[in-house]
């Protein structure tokens, strides 16, 4: 698929040429199928080709960076001369020889690839999703089905001897609901996702997915208006981890922290969060959304402490921040595709659970809200203020799960809901979906996780005083 | 490399392999990117880019592939699965290639601006420099910034189809913007503004970028929470512009073909106050969502999707026009890698006629929302709920700043709640809003 030992060599001599003191290729070719049910016809049955060169010249924290479209080797060469133009200082240096490409060690194994499944079993599972989600309920008027899976072949190699390669497969079934009745109109959603093959649906079948979409979309259309104010707030397994993700996570990634726009900066050891609270990153879970066989720098994934029992205990990096904070990679580099650099992101990011039973948890709380299933949220890094969208949420009233609401927000800031969690559940959960992040205009995937937990108060923004 | 021919030569291809209609999509160009920090240039971007889409219709069966690898074994494998795709694809009865519309000349539309070439890389760079220093000077306070950045582009988008000459034109973007972090006592607050432009001379200076962003982060020192209450919600055209693009998304006549939209079933309903009109405009100099075809090759025009309050249209591609029974309105969004949905071309609150310190002169009791966070807005519904950062308004004057709180509605009541809209229209890309105020919205705060 690509280029050369040898030409990958010249690229990196031609990056280094100019006086840059690391230079580093990334090579991608990505083949992903999509198909896409739209009112019940295949709106979308396609194949898309990402294949391509990033070339990264660096010299002290200043970044050449040039890439460019196929997989060609004069393209390639060309770009490391601008790469290496741009972070221009004064002799050229030499790189270390490369050693023979090393096949990254997989945490994630496949066996159903996506591009030996044909076309049309495609096209035919993704119908059985949407056959379903509009069997669950009369009242089900639209369904909107997407299948994606993707089968992304990556070379890593730097002026420091790195060489490595690595295949990801990841494959994904996404769902929307839409419910009708009385005039009142209301959306489901479910995904699942994987860095597996179409064994992903041994697990979970398509139609599971297709009736929970629906089960939401039901259950929101007897929902009221969310109320207004600062609560006590419940966060469900699973798809609460969302939170964990914004309003924690990124605060610990290294960029921020170097840059010391994070509020975590310069807290090591510190206590950030209530006794018994412990969170961690790891890219190494098999088959998970967020796991890595090895980042998109080539450095394996890793298992990450960030928070144990309440101290702040590390921050996820790359190679470029980790080395100007004196330390090493945590296996956190990643990039959406070869036409961006590396930037410190999570993987799998979750809290270990406790040892209260969410019954229990539930039962605790006289009045407040229950925010069972989390949707897209935002963080400001500098306040560490976060805001998400409750997709799923029902009132507590009398240490019981009362009436669905709709439209409530969560807002509040990290660095506080971390000091105000009051019981942490022992039902952990990843959320079976996962997500994808975004930041500074690329998405990667990533999943969390968290048992039940307990936050004796955040602000709810309904409409409802 | 011909593209040209390149896109024609595709065209001619399917039909050999079999498609009964079929267009390809070419967009080919180049970026540069420049971010600064603490007087240092943190990084330099640079990349010629290409990329190809196609369309292939066998029997209103569609197989859709695009990629960036243009080696011709590449396209024929390509060429290849698409008609595999479109073997196992459902007959839709309403999907075509529609006929090209549009003129190919794109002058008096002022799209590409040649200095995107003469304008040295350092003149660039020294932009970048002078936008955050103007951060730094505003005030001590501001000592580090989230990102000072520096962004141009030019593209060329080709587009050919089976029976008609290849079509083609090029823009340019350019784009400056600024995320100060103001620090008082521990406390971190983000002031963020941005100028993106289609002419390199029309960027707003760097020095106002700059102070513009600072000044946002400055006023947000001390912020805190108010008591959840009900009270006017004034959006400057910064924050103004995101209700504006949920409007659009209201409108999409896709959305309402498939009933995914709040303003469902109310063409020539009075759907908001005589205070609103929302216009689409593809044709506007010097616009960055100016262009002089679609992506399916129909020329661009201006469309009122709500005239005085009244829903007075939809927008449309080509395939919901014909399920609709009605005209495309040049609303096919598409790049390389997507097949056409519906987009806007540049869509924005028609301004009214009052100043924006006079719109904010009359609000009693509101806040002044300057940054807005989080998703929370639900178009199939209309409910609207989002993290906001503001000032507070008392009597027509600005009491100080508020964070950590939300403001919530049901976006068909926030546009029937519409009551005043400034004279400052100001586009940020494809969005433009001026200063307006929603009477009442609910704010959850203590």
């Amino acid at each position: 698929v690509f280029p050369h030992k040898e030409d990958i060599q010249k690229a990196l001599r031609a990056a280094l040429s100019r006086g840059a003191e690391f230079a580093e290729v990334y090579l991608e070719k990505r083949i992903a199928d999509t198909v896409r049910i739209e009112e019940q016809l295949v709106r979308e049955s396609s194949r898309g080709v990402l294949a391509g060169a990033g070339i990264r010249a660096i010299i002290g924290d200043k970044i050449g960076y040039a890439y460019a479209d196929g997989l060609d080797v004069e393209s390639m060469i060309e770009a490391a001369g601008i790469a290496g133009e741009i972070a221009a200082a004064g002799k050229a240096s030499e790189p270390v020889g490369l050693p023979p490409a090393e096949s990254a060690k997989p945490y994630s194994m496949t066996r159903v690839f996506p591009l030996d499944v044909q076309a049309e079993r495609k096209v035919e599972m993704a119908f059985r999703a949407d056959a379903s989600c509009r069997a669950y309920d009369q009242r089900i008027t639209q369904a909107m089905v997407t299948l994606l899976d993707q089968d992304k072949h990556i070379l890593i190699a730097n002026s420091e001897g790195t060489h490595v390669t690595d295949r990801q497969i990841l494959t994904t079934l996404r769902v929307v609901s839409i419910a009708e009745s009385n005039g009142q109109r209301q959306r489901g959603f479910r995904s699942l996702s994987g860095h597996s093959g179409y064994e992903l649906f041994e697990k979970e079948s398509v139609e599971d997915v297709g009736q929970d979409a629906s089960r939401q979309a039901i259950t929101l259309l007897d929902a009221r208006e969310a109320p207004a104010g600062a609560m006590v707030v419940v966060l469900g397994n699973g798809r609460g981890g969302v939170l964990l993700h914004e309003a924690i996570g990124h605060g610990f990634e290294g960029d921020f922290i170097r840059k010391k726009t994070s509020l975590f900066a310069g807290r090591m050891g510190e206590k950030v969060a209530v006794e018994g609270c412990t969170i961690v990153d790891d890219g190494t879970i098999p088959n998970a959304r967020g796991s890595i066989n090895i980042d998109d720098e080539g450095t394996p994934g890793e298992r990450t402490v960030l928070v144990e029992n309440g101290v702040l205990k590390g921050f996820i990096y790359d190679k470029l921040n980790a080395r100007l904070m004196n330390t090493v990679s945590t296996g956190n580099g990643r990039r959406q595709a070869y036409k961006f650099m590396p930037v410190p992101r999570q993987t799998n990011t979750f809290m270990l659970e406790g040892e209260v039973p969410p019954k229990e948890i539930i039962a605790s709380v006289d009045k407040g809200l229950y925010a069972k299933n989390i949707g897209g949220g935002q963080v400001d890094i500098a306040s560490g203020n976060f805001v998400f969208e409750v997709t799923e949420g029902y009132t507590i009233e009398g240490g019981k799960v009362g009436s669905p609401v709709r439209g409530a927000n969560l807002i509040g800031n990290g660095a506080d809901v971390l000091m105000k969690i009051e019981m942490i559940g022992s039902d952990f959960a990843f959320e079976a979906g996962g997500g994808t992040c975004g930041k500074r205009g690329q998405a990667v995937p990533v999943m969390d996780g968290l048992p039940t937990i307990k936050i004796s108060e955040i602000t709810v923004g309904g409409t409802e005083s | 490399v011909d593209y040209l021919d390149l896109a024609k030569d595709i065209t001619a291809k399917a039909k050999a392999k079999g498609a009964d209609e079929c267009d390809c999509l070419i967009e080919v160009g180049s970026t540069l990117s420049v971010t600064v920090r603490s007087g240092e240039v943190e990084s330099i971007e640079r990349a010629a880019f290409k990329g190809l889409g196609i369309r292939f219709f066998r029997e209103k069966k569609l197989g859709f592939g695009f990629t960036t690898d243009l080696s011709p074994a590449s396209l024929d494998d390509l060429l290849q699965q698409c008609a595999d795709f479109a073997l196992v694809s459902t007959a839709d009865p309403v999907a075509a290639i529609p006929e090209v519309t549009a003129e190919t000349t794109a002058s008096d539309l002022e799209i590409f601006d040649p200095s995107i070439d003469s304008v040295p890389t350092s003149d660039k760079v020294d932009l970048v420099l002078t936008c955050e220093q103007a951060a730094f000077d505003f005030d001590s306070k501001i000592r580090n910034t989230y990102g000072t950045a520096y962004e141009d582009a030019r593209v060329r988008v080709i587009l050919a189809t089976m029976n008609s000459d290849p079509v083609a034109y090029e823009g340019t973007h350019f784009e400056i913007g600024c995320l100060p972090v103001a620090e008082d006592d521990g406390e971190k607050r983000i002031g963020i503004w941005y100028s993106p432009r289609r002419f390199f001379e029309d960027l707003e200076s760097p020095s106002r970028v700059g102070s513009a962003a600072a000044r946002r982060a400055i006023d947000m020192l001390g912020a805190k929470p108010v008591k959840t209450q009900k009270a006017s919600v004034v959006f400057g055209p910064l924050t103004g512009i995101e209700f504006v693009r949920s409007i659009f998304s209201a409108l999409d006549g896709e959305n309402e073909l498939k009933g995914t939209t709040f303003l469902k079933g109310m063409l020539n309903e009075r759907v908001g106050s005589e205070h609103v009109s929302f216009i689409d405009d593809g044709r506007m100099p010097r616009k960055v969502g100016s262009r002089p075809f679609d992506g399916e090759g129909a020329a661009t025009r201006k469309t009122v999707g709500i005239d005085r309050g009244v829903l007075s249209a939809h927008f449309y591609d080509s395939r919901s026009a014909r399920k609709a029974g009605t005209e495309t309105t040049g609303n096919a969004s598409r790049t390389y890698g997507s097949i056409p949905s519906v987009g806007a071309n540049n869509f924005y609150l028609a301004p009214g006629e009052i100043s924006p310190d006079d719109v904010i002169a009359n609000v009693k009791n509101g806040l002044l929302v300057t940054r807005l966070l989080g998703f929370g807005v639900n178009i199939t519904t209309g409910d609207y709920s989002r993290g906001a950062e503001g000032l507070w308004i008392r009597d027509g004057k600005i009491e100080g700043p508020v964070s950590g709180i939300t403001i919530a509605g049901n976006m068909l009541e926030m546009l029937q709640n519409v009551e005043c809209v400034g004279s400052d229209l100001h586009f940020f890309g494809q969005f433009g809003s001026p200063t307006y105020v929603i009477r009442e919205m609910t704010i959850a705060g203590e």
